[in-house]
């Protein structure tokens, strides 16, 4: 279990999360998706103690990671593919990984053995694929049998078949009630692997949902237009819905039927000036959700300013 | 979920393993060896042609530690390495996650460099000696290792190595790059003292034996000179070392990887 609880981290001017609170639940592959800049790998490290949060503050199984006294026992993380010396060896990186956390050379054999690196383990790092640093990033992560794996973009650089392996491995340690949380900025890829996702753009919270709320299994996405749109979103997000300002009179609704969401404004009294309902697909979803949040979009010349850095 | 507390003990362990599965760190240990014997040997052959032309001052060690000098820009790259290596891929991100009070992380590098660079600098010596000892013994010459302070000086020498190497490590971290360690170590251990010789003689002499480098070379001292006396001197240099690495460790605690 993670939680973060009004993450809040500023380098300099620049604000990289913004009051972000989510917690990441055991027994599930949680997604942790955002536009590249979005915060996640910043986030990632807060997590893990690397770098401190200006304002708030996070846990794993309800304590700092900081005040666990073998904290590789409790989560393995993989942030850099390869955060390892490129001049030495996979085993020799595992081996005194290990010891500062009494993991045994047995176990350092084991997980080598499960990431199929058994016949290059005593190369030096450099002569390593992408994939196979990637894998070896892996290794290290597993190593202590923790319960929360942490994993930023696991499968970039990975070829296809790195990737079929790398989704069999989430699934599994989800499967055996382990809590795992990877970062990645394709939805199509979280589509696949993920059963939640926490949805971050310009450092902010934009959803915290199961997939299916995404997909919009339990209804699909409805934009309203109303000059009521903020007081309304307040009242519907009490209805577990997924609901993003996607404009200054608009509304992104996903959870909740249309004819619900006119019943809930006509019992406020909120004017609707349109309700349409979008089928969308998760792409799509994403896409709408994290639109304007992109710090640097395509075709433009200049980036964008980053909210709160006046 | 909770074992004992992990030992600073399992990570310097660790920080050994470390030490010695890179190839940079084997061959600047080396080279420290090659620089000791080559520069000791080199000072023995001097002590012969000296007597032979009738200049031989005498030193119970034949010259030996000619050496120690030069290896200690040798030793202090060495210490800086093995920690701005670290930043190179990020590896750091790893070792923390591993060891999350750093502080334990900062001693145990600093450790794991001293005490292989004092025993290969131990035997280094033990080598050079040998070779010495034939050397001088070819002309009637010998070596003297009960000589008040030659035994002191010995392992004097090999402990202000290994402090020098606790200085590179110190550096590592508070510079984060090797070409700013080498910097700093020439300039603390080879420029400052030269500099400092053009202070005022009266300036001077107050100022001159507390550098570091003059501070940590008076426990190799076999006759006074103007330096401290041996241990002080030593004393004086393990608190700069000691100093350099608290206040490694206090930036390093605040820092973001």
């Amino acid at each position: 279990m993670i939680e973060a609880r009004q993450l809040t981290k500023t380098y300099g001017r620049t604000r990289a999360v913004t009051d972000l609170s989510f917690a990441v639940s055991p027994g599930r592959v949680t997604g942790f998706l955002g536009p590249n800049g979005a915060g996640k790998s910043t986030t990632m490290r807060l997590i893990m103690g690397l770098d401190r949060p200006t304002d708030g503050q996070v846990t794993i199984g309800g304590q700092a990671l900081r005040d666990y006294p073998r904290p590789l026992r409790v989560v393995g993380a993989l942030l850099d593919p390869g955060a390892m010396h490129s001049s030495r060896s996979a085993y020799h990186h595992l081996l005194a990984l290990g010891l500062t956390n009494a993991i045994p050379r047995q176990r350092v054999e084991e997980v080598l053995a499960m990431v199929g690196l058994t016949d290059v383990a005593r190369r030096r790092v450099r002569t390593y694929s992408l994939g196979m640093r990637q894998r070896a990033g892996i290794a290290a992560a597993l190593l202590g049998d923790p319960e929360v794996i942490l994993l930023d973009e696991p499968v970039n650089g990975l070829d296809l078949d790195g990737i079929r392996w790398m989704r069999g491995l989430l699934r599994r340690l989800a499967g055996e009630g382990r809590t795992v949380f990877v970062s990645s900025h394709l939805m199509s890829e979280m589509e696949l692997i993920a059963d939640h996702l926490v949805v971050l753009g310009k450092g902010r919270l934009l959803a915290d949902v199961p997939i299916e709320v995404m997909h919009g299994g339990s209804g699909p996405r409805v934009v309203v237009h109303s000059p009521h749109a903020a007081a309304l979103r307040e009242v519907l997000a009490r209805d577990q819905a997924a609901v993003t300002m996607t404009g200054a009179n608009e509304l992104s609704v996903v959870g909740v039927p249309g004819f619900q969401i006119a019943k809930v404004a006509l019992d406020h009294g909120f004017l609707v000036e349109e309700l349409r309902t979008a089928e969308t697909s998760l792409e799509d979803a994403y896409l709408s959700l994290t639109q304007g949040d992109v710090e640097y979009p395509v075709g433009g010349t200049e980036p964008r300013q980053r909210e709160g850095t006046q | 979920m909770n074992g004992r507390r992990s030992l600073p003990r399992r990570v310097i362990l660790a920080e050994l393993v470390k030490l010695g599965s890179l190839p940079s760190s084997i061959w600047f240990l080396a080279t420290t060896s090659v620089v000791i014997v080559g520069f000791g040997v080199y000072g023995a052959i001097g002590q012969t042609v000296q007597e032979d032309m009738g200049l031989a001052t005498y030193d119970p060690l034949g010259g030996t530690l000619g050496g120690i000098s030069s290896a200690a820009v040798v030793v202090g790259t060495l210490g800086g390495l093995f920690v701005t290596g670290e930043y190179i891929n990020r590896m750091v991100r790893t070792t923390f996650s591993a060891v999350p009070r750093r502080w334990e992380v900062v001693l145990a590098k600093a450790v794991a460099v001293a005490a292989a660079t004092f025993l290969v600098v131990l035997a280094s010596l033990a080598l050079t000696l040998g070779a010495a000892a034939l050397i001088l013994g070819n002309r009637g010459m010998s070596l003297a290792l009960g000589a008040p302070g030659a035994a002191r000086a010995l392992v004097g020498s090999a402990l202000f190595l290994a402090l020098v190497g606790v200085i590179g490590v110190a550096l590592g971290w508070l510079l984060r790059s090797t070409a700013g360690v080498l910097t700093a170590i020439v300039g603390l251990l080879y420029v400052l003292p030269i500099i400092s010789i053009l202070l005022p003689r009266s300036v001077g002499e107050h100022v001159i034996p507390y550098l570091p480098n003059n501070a940590g070379v008076a426990v190799m001292q076999l006759e006074s000179s103007g330096l401290l006396t041996p241990w002080t001197g030593f004393g004086l240099f393990a608190a700069y070392a000691l100093l350099a690495l608290a206040l490694a460790a206090a930036v390093i605690e605040m820092r973001d990887t």
